[in-house]
């Protein structure tokens, strides 16, 4: 079952086969609970919502487009707006400062088994997140991570709304451009 | 590139991590509707922004947790298909309202169904029975939308999706341009609406339930013949 791609097991959890629920939740339960931890911060927390993830997988795979990006990808996104909900019905706590450094610095470099579940954007974007100016990665990450509006941005930063929203776009515009780079060799 | 889209392409980042609210992103959706360009400048943001979640750490859940899940799914089992065959019932009455109250036996399905579809579209001077499968945003499962090509056309609308409470518009996308085709309530992640149209429904590319607002909340491209 571990030689299966995850489209393959994805359409098996779909079809309700119960080995394809166990090995879709073994490959993937480490992946979808450490983004709900590094967002929540609270373990009970984000165990509901890995529980929801997978169990949202699991009643919606036959939505699932491969056009759209790689399974992995599509599951954090439902994964990261659970979280999301979640920590907006928490309310006003601010986000963690160790979660939040950890994921500006992020240092792992994924291995050649990574780069096969996570394909290659995970390693562009991973170099360029890198290369980014500190507070421009500042910003995108509590964007994409934490959904943070650049209104909300420009507060807790305590910088002009204008500057927020300058800072997520020059951000966006350099991970898009890594893998527009990525794109162009492969057609060369 | 026109002004329109030097205005939308400053908020398509925004957009893309999902982050921009309200009437910025209703008028974003709205020049999105008429521009490709600007739309697969979109889908290439929303790979980068996506694709970010990969880098987040891993981490291993507390003991029991696979288990759980396990026992979760199994519990929800008899829902889900529940919910299938409640879908599948709306569009089986769907059919039969076409039939003027014919019946459908569906034990079935594809029997003579050739034929059946052709006396179903005679009954109102049809040319087609089309269907849309709705996704929310996030590309979950919403519902569905079935059209008809006939004399009149009609359009019938099921939604199932975990969507705010509310009336939202329905609108197609003929050509490119946003037709208004009518409304519908939902509320607790469930509404239905049909209803004629004089839209030519076989010219209609995708179906959208938008707010008030005009923000996008499920949409489905129409499968035609």
């Amino acid at each position: 079952m571990w030689s299966v791609s995850d489209e393959a097991l994805l359409a098996g959890l779909a079809s309700g086969e119960s080995d394809a629920a166990v090995a879709f939740i073994r490959r993937f339960q480490r992946r979808v609970y450490g983004l709900a931890m590094t967002i929540l911060n609270d373990s009970a927390a984000a165990e509901d919502v890995a529980q929801e993830t997978l169990a949202r997988a699991w009643r919606h795979a036959g939505a699932y487009d491969p056009r759209r990006g790689p399974v992995a990808t599509w599951l954090l996104t439902i994964a990261r707006n659970l979280a999301i909900d979640a920590l907006r019905l928490r309310r006003a706590d601010p986000v963690d400062p160790t979660a939040l450094a950890s994921l500006q610095g992020i240092s792992a470099e994924a291995g050649p088994e990574e780069r096969a579940v996570v394909g290659d954007d995970a390693h562009r974007l991973h170099e360029a997140l890198r290369a980014l100016p500190e507070d421009q990665r500042r910003a995108l990450v509590l964007a994409a991570f934490y959904g943070q509006t650049a209104r909300e941005i420009g507060e807790s930063e305590n910088i002009p709304l204008g500057t927020a929203k300058t800072r997520i776009r020059a951000a966006m515009i350099k991970l898009r451009g890594s893998l527009q780079m990525e794109d162009d060799e492969r057609e060369l | 590139m026109n002004e329109s889209c030097k205005e939308t392409r400053e908020l398509l980042p925004e957009l893309a991590l999902g982050i921009l609210g309200g009437e910025e992103r209703a008028r974003a959706f709205d020049h999105l509707t008429r521009c490709a360009d600007c739309s697969s400048e979109l889908a290439a943001l929303s790979r980068a922004a996506d694709g970010l979640l990969i880098l987040a750490p891993q981490d291993e859940p507390p003991a029991g947790f696979e288990d759980r899940v396990l026992a979760r799914l199994r519990r929800e089992r008899p829902k889900h298909r529940a919910r299938r065959l409640m879908t599948f019932a709306a569009a089986a009455a769907l059919i039969a309202i076409v039939a003027g109250g014919a019946v459908w036996v569906g034990t079935s399905q594809d029997r003579r169904f050739g034929s059946y579809y052709q006396r179903i579209l005679a009954i109102q001077h049809g040319t087609e029975l089309a269907a849309a499968q709705l996704e929310t945003t996030d590309h979950l499962a919403g519902g569905e939308a079935f059209t008809y090509q006939g004399r009149p056309s009609w359009l019938f609308v099921v939604v199932t999706a975990p969507v705010g409470d509310g009336v939202y518009d329905i609108v197609g996308t003929v050509r490119g341009t946003a037709v208004r085709l009518g409304a519908i309530r939902i509320a607790h992640g469930r509404g239905d609406w049909g209803g004629t149209t004089s839209t030519e429904m076989k010219s209609v590319d995708e179906i959208r339930v938008v707010t008030r607002t005009g923000q996008l909340v499920l949409h489905g491209t129409v499968r035609h013949n």
